[in-house]
């Protein structure tokens, strides 16, 4: 298969006036002829000729084998400006100062020096050829067309079968009719215990309980097999096993990533979206539109904003230097094109931001144009409200009900504030207080120790206090008749202290000067925070701490601690006012006839709260205010048109083709567009962007609207991949391995798939099932190829050892996050809590899908045994065995804990024997009862074991967890036939 | 099992892999069965530490590691003789500035204060004042190659005739944590595979004397563990990462206090015994019995490598030499020492953030960072770092080390050579130096010049991309043929760049 790399034909237009060699100074001529053309043929001519576009290999639209073509330069300009060396690409080139070309190694100083006295004198030239004229040979659409994963859907019957009766289902009509031309056999199904837990691990990833186990062992209805799958699906669990799946294609995380790896506290929505969509069996073809433009298709639903986290979920450096910003943004959408592309087509769309692709039919062109359909999309909180209605009606009536305040205060400041400012204004007084302060409230003495621990000790509380709660025997009391301005020295007790405590009520944000004296040390909080401590002894004076209060609008606690040592104890406090603003004191020092109306104002707005009156009013209204109804928002993180992303300006919403990639390289702007490979016709994707194509004016619909029809349009659009892609990762999880051995790779450098027509056959059967996923699982978990042995048979493994004419199912070693969630469920001790914001903390025993993920604090256990780092979309994980998983089973303290609750669940019972433990442990954790060497065994250690641990009170409880343990560490624990 | 399911895949392809076999006739075309049986002994050897080669090393792993699986043994061939069998790279996060430690350029003194012409203020990541800052360092001459070095690195500059400079680096950020990805992964994205993983996914666990790969650090430097990350590559070329200042830097490494030698022997007895059982029904599950054996590599383990890291093992004058014990340079010193017992017992790749805070505009996680008064904040990273590796260059050398030992020295990027505010530098992206020394760098060697202000790389420019094409070469790779397949593509550790220095070649 050819597709074609970018390439470019050069037209010769001839006749155009040409500067002929016999113009050109003989001894300029000698020195091109000898020192420049020969290594333009040895060095460039390769890639930047005519003869390398013949050839398929002309690279960044360069030509150097005319003088027109050097001239006209490529990509990143002129090539060659006569006498301007700066301005000539190609010496920077050479000179390996941009790009380093000749690429192999870099050419000897001496000819460097050359070219430079070259085009210093004039770049004398005499090859004379044609103006270059770019042609751009696209991809090949037509012949990309023609590969397997591209075509239709091919609606075949299945195949006839000898061993008919092996056969379950289609499936393995599909499965049979190869092996049986290939001449080998299917293994024997499994036992129910094997197959029960099988499918426990599959659908929930959790293990039966021993009842389970026993109800399906007797379960007699020949419906017993189908009935389980069946309960299994529609168990809750399903959504919160498979959402792991899509979420590791989704590189779905909960931080930034990168530098600080901030968190993104509302992202795990859509971790919830993904398992309701899975338990919900919402279709496929929904799913994934929701995903791409959930937030545009229904804003006022919280399932689909959620669902928008698909696209958010990427990482993003939060901190940025000006120079990063564009380059992050395509970095960005890259991400976003590349996951969509991998997760739900199975394509490498990425490959086609530098260079068409050079495998699949995905040209620039594609790259670009899909990704302009993400050119206005940032991402953010989205604030949901569950009832915008109600939201809405609840304002308008507090908004009527609170006018009266406002027109009040309003009516004041209109008719009579203006006299009060005047009357005072001619009396020249003092300003008015803009305070309000409360009446003093004390409480004490609390003894201590000592001096030293009466005034660390806390006694009251500090961030609140609470008038009407008494402290041990001691309670407030009100104090009018402690003036300010006044020495106090009328507190008592030895190593002891005593509270004061008043409100100080502003109408605005402002600073108030306050002093204070104590006898002996003060503690000073405001608003429950502590603004002043000094230890220092000594008698009470006027003014001995200075202290600026930081009021907010409102009521302000001030609260005050006096600590004494002996003798006599007290305290002084003064307020000194807030300072007059400087632009009002301004003002107050022109006379006031003087005075413009803007002045007047200025100066009112800062008496007003310090006109009694006015300052009851303000806070009738405020407090009115307060009353107003929130509608109850809940935060998702979510996409949006216009919504946050790089700011650089002009183009951050915009999207342009980029010369190999470079956004320091735009071309020009990209419009929406979708994969011509997967469409009919150039301009198909109108079919989706505009409402109705025919119209004259037609009205564009949003493109991410556009791309979700687009993606899941089965007659034009990339419906049928689409639906390939799924059914073979529902496939690949459940036999291990896809059909198509490459599940995120369905192009041409991926594998082919097994069963072509078993793979359509699927796909047909998702979409004739209305994209319900759980129709597909059915159908594969109750094929006899589903529930085949692992077992190895010599003749088949000689035919086919890589299985793949599925003659047996492998055992599989359970991922990450389900070896954490079988040590919860077989210790008895996992939370079954669903939804709502994780842990960073590993030993919450909540299911792991629940855990959070941030990217710079990845979860240690799960890390061990391969979980991904939520950076890239993973369709298939890498499984590794390391000694640091042994030491985690061993040493760790996460581990031995769930042993010892594991020990605890078997013993609870009283007077079992230890032959009884084994049996219950081996049910718990292994689904089946012991053989009779493992209860020989296992009691053999646990009573050696017990006698180890000597006179310890512990000794068996240590045992049986040391035991427990063991059991957690099987082989047979974490990996499942 | 699943070791080999992604192998296959692999296999499937036409595209090269891995290593060509030496038993392959087509240079490109890629012998799977080999490939396989090399990656199953990774899966089970290569660990996140090497410590499975480090201990076999010791002898204490031996006879586990041969019954875990022949293959680990057997050894797996570069594309070409390698010079250097290992190494230790002395990342100085936060990055020096170039002119103020070995990239001495005189006109900074007589242009002090006066404009730099074509600076742009917008290089690094405040804005600086374009006006020319002298370094307030001295330098001088050293050694018969007459490398000029600052008055900070007095022990450093010792040894410049064993050393290969780089003057004339760049790379593509201007801030930390992208530029630190690119250094390590060659870009400034994460998610790619740092070089460490790379050069352990290329060579492996196939020779019991070629390790694995550990970072040592001390306050994690910015971005975190990401920068060290295996990416998209298996997670057994995974660095195990150790912080210098904590007491277990392995996790799970001690046995539970619960438990003595005895009954955690007699619990694996039966653990074993229970295994085998298993994996005898299922003879065809390599993995399984790759998982039996880790139980026991595991257990001994617990007693083998803090002895490997223990460095009190060290003689006293070793202690000296290095700086243990002096309070400026004593966790430098205990990490650099670390880092020579590793490399000398077989680790094959040790990445070493290091350096003391500065102040200056340095933060913990930046020590180098001097935005805002490079002399203070230099004066104290360097004092730090300067007498440790120091020991750690003649300390090699004296044990023979050192010419097959590849030390590598160097921040993300540079500074500028115009003041942030009026001591401080910016990050400059456009040049810097780095410094090689060891397996098989040409000692003495001055590659590549900044201009006559240090500002930007004009002399044969070298990227990130010829940084790790020349460090896989030397250890006997191919940069154009250590490939991985992900998500359909194979990814190269130089992307479709880098070019080999061969100037500071011995």
């Amino acid at each position: 298969m050819t597709y074609a790399r970018l390439s470019i034909a050069m037209l010769l237009a001839l006749g155009t006036g040409s500067a002929a060699a016999a113009d050109i100074d003989p001894d300029d001529l000698t020195f091109f002829e000898t020192k420049i053309r020969p290594v333009l043929i040895k060095h460039c001519y390769e890639c930047h000729s005519a003869a390398a576009q013949e050839a398929d290999n002309l690279q960044s639209e360069l030509l150097l084998d005319t003088r027109q073509g050097i001239r006209k330069g490529g990509e990143s300009g002129p090539a060659v400006v006569p006498n301007d060396v700066k301005s000539s690409a190609l010496i920077a080139a050479i000179r390996h100062e941009s790009f380093k070309m000749p690429p192999k190694s870099k050419l000897p100083k001496n000819v460097i020096d050359d070219f430079v006295k070259w085009v210093e004198s004039g770049a004398a030239d005499p090859r004379e050829g044609a103006k270059p004229e770019i042609i751009r040979k696209d991809i090949d659409v037509a012949a990309g067309k023609k590969f397997w994963s591209f075509r239709p859907l091919i609606d075949a019957a299945p195949p006839q079968v000898r061993n008919a009766a092996w056969a379950e289902n289609d499936v393995d009509r599909f499965i049979l009719a190869r092996q049986e031309t290939a001449g080998i056999s299917s293994n024997s199904m499994v036992e129910r215990r094997t197959l029960i837990r099988r499918a426990y691990f599959d659908l929930w990833g959790l293990p039966p309980a021993p009842e389970d186990v026993e109800a399906f062992l007797n379960d007699e209805s020949p419906d017993a097999w189908p009935n389980l799958v069946d309960r299994l699906l529609d168990g809750q669990h399903y959504g919160e096993r498979w959402a792991r799946h899509w979420l590791d294609l989704a590189r779905f995380a909960e931080s930034n990533g990168y530098a600080f790896d901030k968190d993104r506290p509302a992202a795990y929505h859509y971790r919830d979206f993904v398992i309701k969509a899975f338990n919900a069996d919402m279709p496929y073809d929904q799913f994934v539109k929701l995903q791409v433009a959930g937030d545009e298709l229904n804003p006022l639903d919280f399932d689909s904003q959620s669902a928008t986290g698909f696209i958010a979920a990427g990482p993003f450096t939060s901190q940025q230097t000006q120079k990063e910003r564009e380059r992050s943004r395509y970095e960005q959408l890259d991400d976003i094109v590349g996951t969509l592309g991998t997760s739900m087509l199975g394509l490498t769309i990425g490959c086609a931001r530098c260079h068409d692709h050079k495998f699949d039919p995905v040209g620039i062109r594609d790259y670009y144009r899909l990704t302009a359909s993400f050119a206005e999309t940032g991402f953010q909180d989205y604030d949901w409200d569950p009832d915008p209605e109600g939201t809405r009606k609840a304002k308008a009536a507090f908004d009527a009900e609170h006018k009266p305040y406002f027109d009040a205060r309003a009516k004041f400041e209109k008719e009579v504030l203006p006299n009060r400012l005047d009357e005072w204004l001619l009396a020249k007084a003092e300003p008015p207080r803009a305070e309000k302060l409360g009446v003093w409230q004390t409480i004490g003495p609390f003894k201590a120790a000592s001096y030293d621990a009466a005034f660390k000790q806390q006694f009251a509380q500090q961030a609140k206090v609470e008038l009407d709660t008494p402290i041990g025997e001691l309670k407030w009391t009100a104090r009018p008749e402690w003036k300010d301005e006044t020495v106090h020295n009328t507190l008592i007790g030895d190593n002891s202290s005593n509270y004061l405590y008043r409100t100080i009520e502003v109408s605005s944000k402002v600073v108030l000067d306050v002093s204070f004296g104590c006898d002996d040390g003060i503690v000073v909080f405001l608003n429950g925070k502590q603004i002043l401590s000094r230890p220092t002894m000594g008698g009470v004076a006027p003014d001995q701490h200075l202290v600026k209060l930081n009021l907010k609008t409102g009521s302000n606690d001030l609260l005050v601690k006096i600590v004494n040592g002996g003798g006599p104890s007290g305290f002084y406090f003064s307020a000194k006012g807030v300072a007059i603003p400087k632009n009002v004191q301004n003002i107050l020092n022109i006379e006031t006839v003087k005075w413009n109306d803007k002045q007047r104002q200025i100066v009112q707005k800062w008496f007003a709260p310090r006109d009694p009156e006015w300052f009851q009013l303000d806070r009738e209204e405020k407090e009115h205010l307060a009353k107003a109804p929130s509608p109850d928002i809940t935060k998702i993180f979510a996409a949006r048109k216009n919504g946050a992303t790089y700011n650089f300006g002009a183009d951050t919403r915009k999207v342009y083709f980029l010369a190999r990639g470079n956004s320091n390289v735009k071309t020009s702007q990209a419009s929406p567009g979708f994969l011509r490979i997967l469409m009919e016709g150039d301009h198909q994707e109108n079919t989706w962007l505009l409402d109705d194509p025919t119209a004259e004016k037609p009205t564009v619909v949003r493109p991410r609207i556009a791309l979700g029809k687009w993606l899941t349009e089965t007659k034009s659009g990339a419906g049928n991949l689409l639906a390939r892609v799924i059914v073979n990762r529902l496939w690949q999880h459940h036999l291990g391995t896809g059909i198509v051995n490459t599940p995120s790779d369905f192009g041409s450098q991926g594998t082919p798939p097994t069963h072509p027509l078993l793979l359509d056959y699927l796909a047909k059967q998702l979409i004739l099932n209305d994209w319900k996923l759980k129709s597909i699982h059915k159908l594969i978990m109750t094929s006899s190829t589903y529930q085949q042995s692992g077992q190895v048979n010599e003749e088949s493994d000689t035919t086919d050892p890589d299985n793949h004419l599925w003659w047996r199912r492998p055992p599989r070693r359970l991922e990450a996050e389900i070896i954490r969630d079988n040590l919860f469920a077989v210790s008895g001790t996992l939370d079954k809590k669903m939804y709502g914001p994780g842990s960073l903390d590993q030993a919450t025993p909540r299911r792991s899908v629940y855990l959070k993920v941030k990217r710079g604090s990845l979860i240690p256990i799960l890390q061990l045994f391969d979980a991904p780092d939520a950076i890239q979309s993973i369709g298939d994980r890498n499984v590794t065995t390391v000694p640091p998983q042994a030491l985690a089973m061993m040493n760790s303290p996460f581990v031995r804990n769930i042993a010892d609750k594991f020990s605890a669940r078997i013993s609870s019972e009283k007077d079992l024997t230890n032959e009884a433990i084994v049996g219950k442990a081996y049910r718990l954790a292994l689904s089946r009862p012991p053989e009779n060497d493992e209860v020989t065994r296992m009691v053999g250690f646990l009573n050696s074991q017990t006698l180890s641990y000597g006179s310890d009170a512990n000794a068996k409880k240590m045992a049986l967890t040391d035991y427990c343990q063991i059991m957690l560490c099987l082989n047979e624990f974490v990996v499942v036939d | 099992m699943h070791t080999a399911t992604y192998l296959l895949r692999d296999e499937s392809k036409k595209k090269v892999t891995g290593m060509p076999s030496p038993s392959s006739q087509a240079g490109n075309q890629f012998d799977f069965e080999q490939r396989r049986q090399f990656l199953k002994g990774a899966a089970l050897g290569a660990g996140s530490l090497g410590l499975t080669q480090l201990l076999s090393d010791q002898g204490l792993l031996n006879d586990a590691a041969a019954a875990a699986d022949p293959q680990l043994l057997e050894p797996r061939e570069s594309h070409y003789a390698p010079t250097a069998k290992r190494i230790i790279w002395l990342f100085m996060p936060g990055s020096p500035s170039q002119v103020d430690t070995f990239d001495y350029k005189p006109e900074l003194q007589h242009c002090n204060g006066n404009k730099l012409e074509g600076a742009d203020p917008k290089t690094g990541f405040f804005t600086t004042s374009g006006k020319v800052l002298a370094s307030p360092f001295k330098f001088r001459q050293h050694g018969e190659s007459g490398a000029h070095t600052s008055e900070i690195f007095p022990h450093i500059s010792k040894h410049v005739d064993d050393m290969a400079f780089i003057y004339s680096c760049f790379s593509q950020s201007n801030n930390h944590t992208p530029a630190m990805l690119e250094m390590n992964s060659g870009m400034f994205l994460q998610g790619r595979p740092c070089v460490g993983s790379w050069v352990t996914y290329g060579l492996g666990a196939e020779n019991q004397n070629l390790p694995g790969f550990v970072v040592m650090h001390g306050a994690m430097p910015r971005g975190g563990k990401p920068i060290w990350s295996p990416g998209f590559l298996p997670k057994v070329y995974q660095p195990t990462s150790i912080d210098g200042r904590s007491a277990t830097p392995i996790s799970d490494l001690t046995r539970l206090k619960t438990m003595d030698d005895k009954q955690q022997r007699a619990q694996l007895d039966v653990l074993r015994a229970m295994n085998a059982k298993h994996q005898r029904l299922r003879p065809h599950e390599a993995d399984l019995s790759a998982r039996l054996e880790s139980f026991e590599l595991a257990y001994r383990m617990q007693t083998a490598a803090p002895e490997a890291m223990d460095v009190t093992r060290e003689s006293e004058e070793t202690h000296k030499a290095y700086g243990v014990g002096q309070k400026e340079t004593d966790l430098v010193a205990k990490q650099c020492i670390t880092a020579r017992r590793l490399v000398e017992r077989g680790v094959r790749f040790v990445q070493l953030y290091a350096g003391t805070n500065g102040g200056g505009g340095g933060v913990a996680d930046v020590p180098w960072d001097g935005h805002s008064d490079i002399k203070l904040n230099h004066s104290i990273a360097a004092k730090s770092v300067d007498q440790p590796i120091g020991a750690l260059l003649a300390d090699l050398k004296g044990r023979g080390m050192l010419e097959d030992t590849l030390v590598i020295w160097g921040g993300e990027f540079g500074r500028t050579s115009d003041s942030q505010g009026s001591n401080g530098r910016d990050h400059n992206p456009n040049a810097f130096t780095m410094w090689m020394a060891g397996g098989g760098i040409k000692g003495g060697v001055q590659y590549g010049a900044s201009d006559e202000f240090g500002y930007k790389a004009v002399e044969n420019r070298v990227g990130v991309n010829d940084l790790h094409a020349t460090i896989l070469h030397l250890m006997g790779i191919n940069h154009e043929r250590l490939t991985y397949r992900f998500n359909g593509r194979d990814y190269r550790l130089t992307d479709v760049a880098g070019s080999v220095l061969h100037e500071i070649l011995a």
